[in-house]
């Protein structure tokens, strides 16, 4: 490498760098000062957000700063002192000036196809974070007046995940606490034992001794009757269990008057837990909930049914879960079509934790079924498809209410809650998803470019890039500075003029890219006997001619002075 | 005779570079600033359009191509600052002559308006939501001009479904019992009928395109500044038609030229060209609003022209051209001082 090509190089790259830092900046200040005031009560958060938000403007004005940093190079830099050698030739400059070219544009392409959507993932997740935490804390203020302690604990806790260092929040958390350990309600929660999932019969074992020595027999018989299911020959076990059921029979006989309805609550409880091992837990959690609301008493139906529910909470949902996340910011007035050609619209999406939850959710059958609009309170997402429901509780569905009961979209809720924000969606799909998605999404009714224009789209984006830097920069080189140093006031107009030029040309060539691409339905239509051509091959000829033209006349300039 | 003949050639090679996309730029933006929708229009429109404009399309490439030549102009070899705007002079007659020779015989060239021909494809992608504001809007086809369109509200959350519709155009009527999408183009709206009950109407400004090349911030107050200037530049013009018309027009536009053309001249600088064309851009850039406040002034001025009889509508265009020669004495003075 010559000392010219050093220096060029050296000036290429300082020059980009420069420029991006310089275009970091402003767009940090300008991003901070656009910022919602809401927004700023979590400091790290939205310094996180305006960081994002910054990277993302640099990043989108790449192509422009680079195709200004050429015509700069061109124009002026490369006609300083440093270049002005007996042994300077074009090729000395123009050649690492192309190959730094390429490397930028592999730059471009990657910071537009993978990191730009991830940071504007990024960027959602944390404006998420912010509603959510700012959400919190004025709902927690207001359940703390209405003196609803326990529900304000919960509620600042959500708001404690995403910012533990609001001393605010802490000192009400810590007021809130001290309201219930007054009103000694924190000591009755305190007596509650969690539901108990372990499937080791030695814990239940364990659990049921120490329940029985408690004399809490119903709980003792819980415990034993699930020890049992796995380990048959214990004969402690057995015994426990047969003293257990002894106890509990002289009690049975006082909650249960007749001998008959004894009969029936033993056989109910069989035919539950029967259901139960058979994993049958609809069936199951009517019997249970049923024999509970009867006998509330008998702890052992109790914890059977937390069994059962904790099962059907893996495939269903009950209404409650939805009423408690009502208060969290959410996604209104979405549309859109799912597999069953259904035309679904809901009012609000509350997006939490990774879950989904639905509010007010209306289903109208697409052109050529038969015509109808079936309205649903709540719905959530679970495992590939949305839940819906009018009911509390678990309720087995027949078959045929199945396609009614369950919204089968073609793209997660994590897309859905995109409707009417086509734009937005569009920034966080990477290439991958851009390539996986675009026909699901379209199914679902964005309005999204197929595989083909999407990849037009970008073959122009990089195209512009190459096309114009190289051009301008051969004008540039053409029309150059001969001064060892330009005049100042020129050199300023051309600094304040040059990069908007440069801004308005790439558009201005992405504009017309998407001319072309409209032309291709004419091409098609022309040369439909060779069963068209694919777009993004017709684009990329077309582009390709641009750049053939461009590399000749760059490389075709000399060190000559006209 | 040299340097003019070339000159002439110059402006008229960059004049037939520009026309085509100079043409389908202000083309685009035209129908974009009338809110008819541009991603779908069609060839056959596009070509409607761009004859429609031909006039500012033609001056604006005539103008760029003018500016951007003396731009770039050796001035080694301008032995006048005067003689430089014969060329443009010369084109603009040839121009001129065209325009007339296709309007002012007895039988004209028929280059009459037409309007753009709109369909429901113009505005509406099929079987996707087209997003347009709080409403989003889905057309599935039924059968042979026959359409089930979704209209969802997101104000109120509402979701009707209009089946077998049928889709029309200006004139057409709500029929009872029958749903129908109609495209008003006088009233620029698009309205949908349940029977003859109106469930949604959507101005043709919910299609406009943004964020574009076409419809940017700097470009808006550009073309802003410009509408301004010419309305007022017209305030006082508005009872002039035929000859005195075209006459006041060409006048102005030759003002716009002898007052581009010496700036540019300054700006070119004759060791670094790239400076000419960033000129170039300031001036265009600039012009409209210097005409603006100039003709505020000028306009202030009581009884100016009076002396030019029937002609004194020039009065205001005149001063420009004025102003120009001053421009022109001025630089060759300058000039002459610094020895180029």
């Amino acid at each position: 490498m010559n000392k010219t090509t050093k220096h060029a190089l050296q000036f290429l790259i300082a020059g980009f760098l420069i420029a991006l830092i310089c275009a970091f900046i402003f767009f940090f200040f300008y991003d901070s000062r656009q910022m919602n005031e809401e927004y700023r009560q979590i400091k790290s958060l939205a310094r996180a957000l305006v960081l994002r938000e910054s990277i993302i403007h640099t990043l989108k004005t790449l192509p422009s700063i680079v195709i200004f940093l050429y015509v700069l190079c061109f124009s002026v830099l490369f006609t300083l002192k440093p270049f002005q050698t007996d042994d300077f030739t074009y090729g000395s400059v123009a050649h690492p000036a192309y190959i730094l070219l390429i490397l930028l544009l592999i730059f471009i392409i990657s910071s537009s196809l993978l990191i730009i959507p991830r940071l504007t993932k990024e960027k959602a997740e944390i404006n998420q974070k912010l509603r959510v935490a700012r959400e919190a804390k004025s709902y927690a203020r207001e359940l703390y007046t209405e003196g609803r302690y326990t529900k304000t604990l919960s509620v600042i806790d959500i708001y404690l995940q995403i910012d533990d260092s609001d001393q605010e929040m802490i000192n009400l958390y810590n007021k809130t606490v001290k309201f219930i350990e007054e009103s000694a309600s924190i000591a009755a929660r305190g007596k509650k034992e969690a539901p108990v999932t372990g499937k080791s019969a030695e814990t239940s074992l364990e659990k049921g001794k120490r329940a029985y020595e408690n004399e809490d027999y119903y709980t003792a018989l819980f415990y034993f009757e699930r020890a049992l299911d796995l380990h048959r020959d214990n004969e402690e076990l057995k015994e426990l269990y047969r003293r257990t059921k002894a106890r509990i029979a002289g009690s049975l006989g006082r909650i249960t008057r007749e001998e008959e309805q004894k009969k029936r609550l033993i056989e109910q409880k069989e035919r539950a837990i029967a259901y139960l091992k058979k994993e049958q837990y609809y069936e199951a959690y009517e019997i249970f909930s049923s024999l509970h609301k009867k006998y509330p008493e008998m702890k052992d139906l109790s914890l059977y049914l937390d069994t059962v529910t904790a099962e059907l909470k893996k495939v269903d949902f009950v209404a409650f879960e939805l009423r408690e996340a009502e208060w969290l910011p959410s996604v209104g007035n979405l549309v859109f079509i799912d597999r069953n050609g259904y035309v679904n619209t809901v009012e609000r999406v509350v997006p939490f934790m990774g879950n989904f939850y639905f509010y007010t959710i209306k289903r109208s059958k697409m052109p050529g079924l038969k015509p109808s609009v079936v309205s649903w309170k709540y719905g959530k997402w679970l495992d590939g498809s949305i839940r819906l429901k009018n009911e509390e509780g678990f309720k087995k569905l027949a078959e045929k209410e199945r396609e009614r009961s369950y919204i089968v979209p073609f793209v997660e809720p994590g897309y859905l809650v995109y409707t009417g924000q086509r734009d937005t969606l569009l920034a966080m799909l990477n290439v991958y998803e851009r390539f996986s998605l675009a026909a699901k999404l379209r199914e679902t009714g964005f309005d999204i470019q197929n595989t083909g224009h999407y990849i037009a789209a970008t073959l122009g984006q990089l195209f512009s890039v190459y096309v114009l830097s190289l051009f301008l920069s051969a004008l540039a080189w053409a029309k150059r500075s001969i001064y060892e140093f330009p005049p100042l006031i020129k050199l300023f107009l051309f600094v304040l003029v040059v990069p908007l030029l440069c801004h308005f040309l790439h558009l201005l060539y992405v504009d017309m890219n998407s001319l072309f691409m409209y032309s291709h339905r004419y091409f098609a239509r022309l040369f439909s006997g060779t069963s068209g051509m694919n777009i993004a091959v017709f684009i990329g000829i077309i582009n390709g001619v641009f750049a053939v033209i461009a590399t000749l006349y760059f490389l075709s300039q000399s060190s000559r002075v006209e | 005779m040299r340097f003019l003949s070339r000159t002439v050639l110059k402006i008229a090679v960059l004049f037939i570079v520009l026309i085509v996309p100079v043409g389908l730029y202000i083309a685009f933006f035209t129908l974009n600033q009338r809110n008819i929708p541009i991603w779908n229009l069609g060839i056959r429109n596009l070509l409607i359009t761009v004859r429609n404009l031909s006039l500012p399309i033609i001056t604006v490439s005539f103008l760029l191509s003018t500016l951007f030549t003396v731009s770039l102009i050796d001035k080694m070899k301008v032995r006048s600052l005067f003689l430089l705007h014969f060329p443009a002079l010369i084109i603009g007659a040839i121009l001129l002559l065209i325009f007339y020779g296709t309007r002012a015989k007895e039988e004209p060239l028929q280059i009459k308006e037409q309007a753009v021909r709109l369909g429901y494809l113009s505005f509406f992608k099929e079987d996707v939501f087209n997003d347009l504001g709080k409403k989003k809007v889905l057309i599935k086809t039924e059968s042979d001009n026959l359409y089930t369109i979704y209209i969802y509200d997101g104000s109120t959350g509402g979701l009707t479904i209009l089946s077998k519709t049928s889709i029309g155009t200006g004139t057409r009527t709500a029929e009872k019992g029958r749903n129908s999408m109609i495209i008003e183009r006088d009233a620029k709206q698009i309205e949908f009928f349940s029977g003859r009950k109106s469930v949604l109407t959507l101005p043709f400004s919910d299609f406009q395109k943004k964020e574009n090349s076409i419809n940017n911030p700097a470009l808006r107050l550009y073309v802003q500044q410009v509408r301004k200037t010419i309305t007022a530049i017209r305030s006082n013009t508005t009872h002039l038609r035929g000859i005195d018309l075209s006459l006041f027009i060409s006048v102005f536009f030759l003002s716009v030229l002898m007052i581009s053309i010496p700036l540019t001249y300054a700006m070119n600088d004759g060791g670094w060209g790239f400076s000419g064309i960033t000129g170039v851009i300031l001036i265009l850039f600039l012009i409209p609003f210097f005409y603006g406040y100039m003709l505020k002034i000028v306009q202030g001025i009581s009884m100016g022209g009076s002396f030019l009889g029937r002609y004194s509508y020039l009065f205001p265009a005149l001063v420009f051209c004025g102003i120009g020669i001053i421009l022109d004495i001025f630089i060759k003075v300058r000039g002459m001082k610094k020895g180029i």
